[in-house]
């Protein structure tokens, strides 16, 4: 739980480059690539219902840990519980339903989460919620079809008895904790022994360039995820671009949102996709409006007959250097655009 | 010294044509740009969004303004409070420093005429209700237009990390890397000093964060 500290310096031009360089070198690369992976996809809480999720797959994640709490709401009923249904579906089609042996047990309807039946107990003292953890594994779910370096959608159908609720869940990343060779990053520090040779190949320190590539190019954040039940999406009814109703502080003007942006370069790419569907066949837009230069982002939202439907990738740039802020605003060519997935993630380029 | 240039400083693809490591090449100072890059990438990578919820209104007051333990953390929204579990998260000390980040919750408030809003974070290494063991800290509004209002908690105090031991699969079979990590939990809570359901203020996007200290 710990990045080394290294001094670039002892590596100049004319200085013995000694063996625990290199060693010290792997452990500060796999820090880079490994401890800090965070892409999340998350609903802020839910009383039940089918909600989609967002998560940019890459090949050298092992795996996915999956949190929900259930928690009482009004006075609780024994028996009462929560049933999870996950399927996953990548950007090719493939999909992967819970009767999958990939899909975490519980996570198939099979299981009904209750609570232990503290009744009377206020909302967070003990027996009053209850913590779930499922995990999954990448690799697995590769095994499986879905293919790596795609966008997976991932579709949990929650049904929650009337006194019971989930409070939070979420879909995040795990960091790495061990080095394996057959991963795209991360090299053990016995390659750099005392006397011993350093290899000039991919065993060697070009591994180090490539988890310094991996570090850059595959740690990614997410910097907004909305999650709603297909019964209550965001709605927007104009021609032109204006606010989402469900999503405004008032008519006409679109909620800001915050973040922090990942500055590794002084600049800062996102990506953007939406669950959506349109009323009739028209289409429509969305725009990602930030505080850079090239603000606002637009992505075309092809008619969809009032069916639900996942939007192609597009992309922005957040303004990196201290907090920055974002919006979201809609049009529609005729009807209505319905949105009940967004989420924002980085994209290095 | 400065361990990095603060910056991530691309170098030809690693194995590739032009690769700096290549057999034959001498290091030179090429090793020092990858050290540079992965000091600069563990201090960036720590940190990153963590949860969002879109708000609502709040018309309701406290016993003890901005005190944790006086909040009705069971409330239901519709009661005039809003009572946000922000989730679990994993976090990692800041890169070489050794630095825990700090979570930053920020909003949009807007409060009732001569009243205030008020948001109330706290954060635990432990599940449960929050109470006096958690951090905490709180910042107001006065102003009747939206503005933006943030609440810092330094996560340094919560120094006890837990299991991640994942066990995959229908039936679950122990999976192959385990290890621990730094974890917090943080609640959101809002509410109005003007105690009235006719005077209401009105919360909007809800946002937490990582932030170096």
């Amino acid at each position: 739980m710990s990045t080394p500290r290294f001094e670039p310096r002892g590596l100049a031009t004319r200085l013995t480059c000694r063996a625990s360089h290199g060693a010290v070198l792997a452990a500060l690369t796999n820090s880079a690539a490994g401890d800090f992976l965070g892409q999340r996809a998350s609903i802020y809480e839910t009383d039940g219902g089918d909600h989609s999720l967002y998560y940019w797959s890459r090949d050298g994640v092992k795996y996915l840990r999956i949190t929900a709490t259930v928690v009482k709401r009004a006075t609780y009923t024994l028996s009462d519980g929560v049933t999870f249904d996950l399927s996953i579906e990548d950007q090719s089609a493939n999909v992967v339903t819970s009767a999958s042996s990939t899909i975490a047990a519980g996570l198939d309807t099979t299981e009904t989460y209750t609570l232990l039946g503290n009744a009377s107990g206020r909302r967070w003292e003990p027996g009053t919620f209850r913590e779930i953890v499922w995990y999954l594994s990448v690799e697995d779910l590769v095994a499986a079809g879905l293919t790596a370096g795609e966008v997976w959608r991932f579709d949990f159908s929650i049904s929650c008895g009337a006194t019971v609720r989930v409070a939070n869940l979420a879909v995040q990343e795990v960091p790495r904790y061990a080095v394996d060779l057959a991963t795209p990053f991360g090299q053990g520090t016995e390659a750099y022994l005392p006397r011993g040779p350093i290899k000039s190949t991919t065993s060697g320190v070009q591994r180090l360039l490539q988890t310094d590539e991996w570090a850059y190019e595959n740690v990614i954040g997410t910097y907004h995820h909305l999650s709603l039940p297909t019964t209550t999406p965001l709605t927007v009814a104009s021609a032109t671009y204006t606010s989402f109703s469900g999503d405004e502080v008032s008519a006409g003007v679109a909620r800001t949102w915050y973040c922090s942006p990942r500055n590794a370069n002084g600049f800062c790419r996102v990506a953007f996709r939406v669950r959506y569907k349109t009323s009739g066949v028209q289409g429509g837009k969305v725009r990602l409006v930030t505080t850079n230069g090239g603000s606002p982002f637009a992505l075309a939202l092809p008619g969809t007959s009032n069916v639900w439907a996942d939007s192609d990738i597009g992309l922005g740039y957040l303004s990196p250097g201290g907090g920055d802020s974002f919006s979201f605003e809609g049009q529609v060519n005729a009807g209505t655009l319905s949105l009940i997935t967004r989420a924002v993630v980085d994209s290095p380029e | 010294m400065t361990t990095t240039a603060g910056t991530y400083i691309k170098l030809p693809t690693a194995a590739g044509a032009d690769d700096l490591f290549a057999a034959d090449l001498p290091l030179d100072g090429v090793a020092q740009i990858l050290a540079s890059n992965a000091t600069h990438l563990s201090r960036v990578n720590s940190l990153r969004s963590l949860n969002e919820r879109p708000g609502g209104q709040v018309w309701k007051d406290l016993p003890t303004a901005g005190v944790v333990s006086s909040f009705p953390w069971d409330e239901e929204v519709t009661n005039g409070w809003i009572s946000w579990f922000g989730g679990r998260h994993l976090f990692q000390p800041y890169g070489e420093t050794g630095n825990a980040p700090k979570l930053v919750v920020k909003a949009m408030l807007q409060a009732p005429t001569g009243e205030n809003v008020t948001m109330l974070v706290t954060a635990s290494s432990e599940a449960g209700y929050p109470g006096m063991r958690a951090w905490s800290g709180s910042a107001s509004t006065s102003s009747t237009s939206p503005v933006a209002v943030d609440v810092e908690i330094d996560l340094s105090g919560l120094t006890q990390p837990g299991p991640v031991a994942p066990m995959t699969g229908n039936p679950l079979v122990v999976g192959g890397e385990q290890g621990q990590s730094l974890e917090f939990y943080f609640w959101v809570g809002l509410y109005s000093s003007s105690d009235s359901a006719l005077n209401k203020g009105s919360v909007h996007s809800i946002s937490a964060y990582l932030e170096n200290v």
